[in-house]
């Protein structure tokens, strides 16, 4: 996927491109816990849950199948990937295995998912052609499913809000500093030791974060 | 295992030790053995707090061997906080002593003579009991310090701090883990209080020169254990998620469901739970230099506990666990885990359950007392409680009681013990356990989940949709199995998805003790001491009639999912049908 797919994508969807923090870092697993707080991606169009972490996440099957064990759309635990939509005003959540009795309550397809049946995800309204347009989804990634697919989202590029952003900069260690390869914000190199709360000042109320595999001047 | 200690408190000249062979309760542990010794021996309509209850202290069946996760320790007695028979147990290092002492059981009954308090000090020579004032209302970890100049700290100490002396309906009993800190605690119920008022302030356990027990079958039980570590290593939840985020794990995945209850009760999710989530807070302990992953016991292939320190390095206390998180932060509007951390080493300084005194928090909040938000408020409450301020031994007293205090009808118990952290109107299932369980509302009573592979209930096809009383029956079945045997309930998923791991468990316990058991033959203990508890709770005076939640519950929908308990009293009375 070209690495400016998503900027396109959202001013599509938004009007407007946000800004973007492009970078490389050798650990995206140490972005967990701005993962865990949520984040939006961009969507060509409505999907089933399956796809959508197979086509738009690019996700592993066996990591669907094995790894995600509890899913949740719209608040509601997920049995069947193929039968959830995602699809414009959806949030997503997705979760490793989980311990104890709700552990196995919530699972996908468990044995005891009866005991939330009250909650349990139900068939929405069929889709019609004018749901067929790009849109965001809300997904948050909890646990090992923030370390495990961590390089995926960031690489396909997510939506903060820049406050939480810096916030959660502002909190790591120089450790996750040491971890940053190149790195520019709007195009324009930054250092990476550490980012200046002036950097941040022209961007916009949400930052694109697009993780690249190699050096990002092209 | 092959001794019971029992301590006479009556007895002339003070409390009189007496070992005697275990007897009757031969092949017992945990809660089959503390269940068994109070359904024979504590008159049901007891006071709780009189001279017939008694205090029953047991290892489980493999406690002080080489199993892995086997150092759970199991307190009974009749409730102060509920009136039915309670278990209630822990974890941290004196199961494993005690077991490896040999002794089955440590019962304390009789009637307190005078106001002197004690403490008892077992090894391997024996018993000694002296007399322990300079100790009186020292809280928890003032009393460990106290202790450690004497013993060391090699030792295990068994205690209760100012909420059990001062016989309060929720009080814990402390034990220590292996920093020697008092931060695992038989917490529900109110066990600290009949510790109490038998005078009994402290057990010291120095298992020093002796050996872990020995199995009948040494060979196949290496072999049986080599499989059971390998399995539990190698399961998701708990071979990755709890040793790297522990129990806190759940916050988000419960807020994400609408499931977590929110300010009383009153809501499904809580705004600010990403801030107070097992990522953030096995994050913010990495990062100050505490723990992450760490055993409440030697020999624990889990790990699923951790060290929270404060921002200047500082020990706080242990990881809090999900329900302390939830009952202090959540349930209560408080966002901030230090303020969490702080209350949970309060509790077990003092000797509060963290969930009831969470629970009572929000119930105080709700009433006015102070503001849903207000963690210092929360904090001088739990202060006030801890000192016995008039105030103070009213919120001690429990949710139940408070909300009694202060004309409210949204009391969130069941038999007056405080629910946990799942809204049984988004898990009915759960709500299930919570009406029914012999023990007051207790997350702990229908969670050992492998009741498919024990075949509990018959072969229930997992594809044609069971009961919720079904469900909840086999779980709390399969539960009180568990809980005698010592194992921690943390080995549930992995005997769950890995029948080798199952098997390798019950292959544990038949090479320890020669046996030949089967599954079923597991299934037939849970039901025994269910049976035995039922049986003592209805001579208590329990009827169906107790076996409910609130009715807010059923009136009043949880956002976001806008439900309510709708399990009908025909099914919640069909629990018990076996």
């Amino acid at each position: 996927m070209p690495s400016t797919e998503p900027v396109d994508l959202l001013s599509r969807i938004t009007g407007a491109a946000p800004s973007l923090l492009r970078f490389t870092h050798a650990q995206p697993n140490q972005f967990e816990i701005i993962l865990q707080a949520g984040f939006a991606l961009p969507v060509e169009r409505p999907t089933n849950v399956y796809e959508f972490l197979r086509d738009q996440l690019g996700v592993p099957e066996e990591v669907i199948q094995q790894r995600i064990q509890t899913l949740f759309l719209n608040s509601s635990p997920v049995d069947n990937l193929l039968t959830a939509q995602v699809r414009p005003g959806s949030t997503l959540a997705l979760s490793g295995a989980l311990p104890g009795l709700l552990g196995a309550t919530m699972r996908r397809g468990g044995y005891y998912s009866r005991m939330r049946e009250g909650i349990s995800y139900k068939q929405d309204e069929p889709l019609t052609e004018e749901h067929a347009k790009p849109f965001l989804v809300q997904v948050r990634l909890y646990n090992l499913m923030a370390r495990d697919l961590a390089g995926y989202a960031l690489r396909r590029g997510i939506l903060v809000p820049k406050d939480r952003l810096c916030e959660f900069l502002e909190q790591q260690p120089p450790a996750f500093w040491m971890q940053f390869g190149h790195c520019e914000l709007d195009e324009k190199p930054i250092p990476t030791d550490a980012f200046h709360q002036a950097a941040w000042e022209p961007c916009t109320e949400t930052i694109l974060l697009l993780l690249a595999d190699s050096p990002v001047k092209e | 295992m092959d001794k019971i200690l029992r301590i006479d408190v009556g007895a002339a000249g003070g409390p009189k030790a007496k070992v005697e062979p275990v007897g009757e309760y031969t092949g017992l542990g945990g809660r089959a053995l503390t269940t068994s010794v109070v359904s024979k021996e504590v008159p049901p309509d007891c006071h709780p707090l009189g001279p017939e209850n008694k205090l029953v202290i047991a290892p489980g069946l493999m406690s002080g061997s080489a199993a892995s996760s086997s150092g759970r320790l199991s307190v009974g007695c009749k409730s102060p906080l509920t009136g039915t028979i309670k278990e209630a147990n822990s974890g941290g290092t004196a199961s494993q002593a005690l077991g490896r002492l040999g002794y089955a059981a440590v019962i304390i009954e009789g009637e307190r003579q005078g106001d002197d308090l004690y403490m008892i000090v077992m090894d391997s020579s024996g018993v000694k009991i002296e007399k322990a004032n300079d100790f009186r209302m020292l809280p928890n970890y003032d009393l460990a310090e106290k202790i450690k100049t004497r013993f060391g700290d090699k030792v295990s100490l068994i205690s209760i701090g100012t909420a059990g002396e001062m016989r309060m309906a929720n009080s814990t009993i402390a034990v220590t883990d292996v920093e020697f800190r008092p931060s695992r605690h038989a917490g529900r119920g109110g066990v600290g209080a009949v510790m109490g008022s038998k005078g009994i302030k402290a057990i010291v356990v120095n298992a020093e020169g002796t050996k872990m027990r020995q199995p009948a079958n040494p060979d196949k039980f290496k072999e049986a254990n080599r499989k059971f570590v390998e399995g539990l290593k190698g399961h998701a939840v708990t071979g990755q998620g709890l040793p790297a985020y522990g129990t806190n794990i759940l916050t988000n995945v419960l807020n994400e469901a609408g499931g977590y209850p929110t300010y009383n009760f009153k809501e499904g999710r809580y705004k600010h739970a990403d801030k107070i989530s097992g990522e953030v807070q096995a994050d913010l302990e990495t990062k100050r230099g505490g723990l992450a992953t760490h055993g409440c016991h030697r020999g624990c292939a889990i790990q699923c506990s951790g060290v929270y320190h404060d921002k200047d390095g500082h020990y706080v206390t242990k990881q809090p666990e999900y329900e302390t998180v939830w009952a202090h932060g959540g349930n209560c509007g408080i966002c901030d885990l230090d303020s969490i951390a702080r209350l949970d080493f309060m509790d077990d300084n003092y000797g509060f359950d963290t969930i009831e005194m969470g629970v009572t928090i929000g119930v105080a909040m709700e009433a006015g007392l102070i503001k849903f938000g207000d963690a210092e408020g929360a904090q001088r409450l739990v202060d006030e409680a801890g000192k016995g301020t008039p105030l103070g031994r009213i919120l001690g007293a429990g949710a139940a009681v408070t909300a009694k205090c202060f004309g409210l009808e949204r009391a969130p118990v069941v038999k007056g013990q405080a629910m946990p952290a799942y809204d049984p109107r988004a898990v009915k299932g759960i709500g299930v356990t919570y009406a029914t369980t012999t023990q007051g509302a207790d997350h702990t009573a229908g969670y050992a989940v492998a009741t498919n592979i024990l075949k509990v209930g018959g072969d229930v096809d997992p594809l044609k949709p069971a009961g919720q009383a079904e469900l909840s029956r086999n779980l709390q079945i399969a539960t009180a199995a568990l809980d005698s045997t010592g194992y921690c309930l943390f080995i549930a998923f992995a005997i769950l998805d890995q029948p080798e791991t199952f098997q390798a468990m019950v292959d544990s316990i038949n090479a320890m003790y020669g046996l030949e058991l089967t599954g079923n033959d597991v299934v037939e203990l849970g039901k025994k001491v269910l049976r035995m508890e039922r049986q003592f709770n209805e001579q208590a005076g329990f009827t169906k009639a107790h076996d409910r939640l609130p009715r807010y519950f059923s009136r009043e929908p949880l956002a976001p999912h806008n439900v309510v308990f709708d399990v009908s009293d025909k099914e919640l009375d069909s629990v018990f049908n076996f």
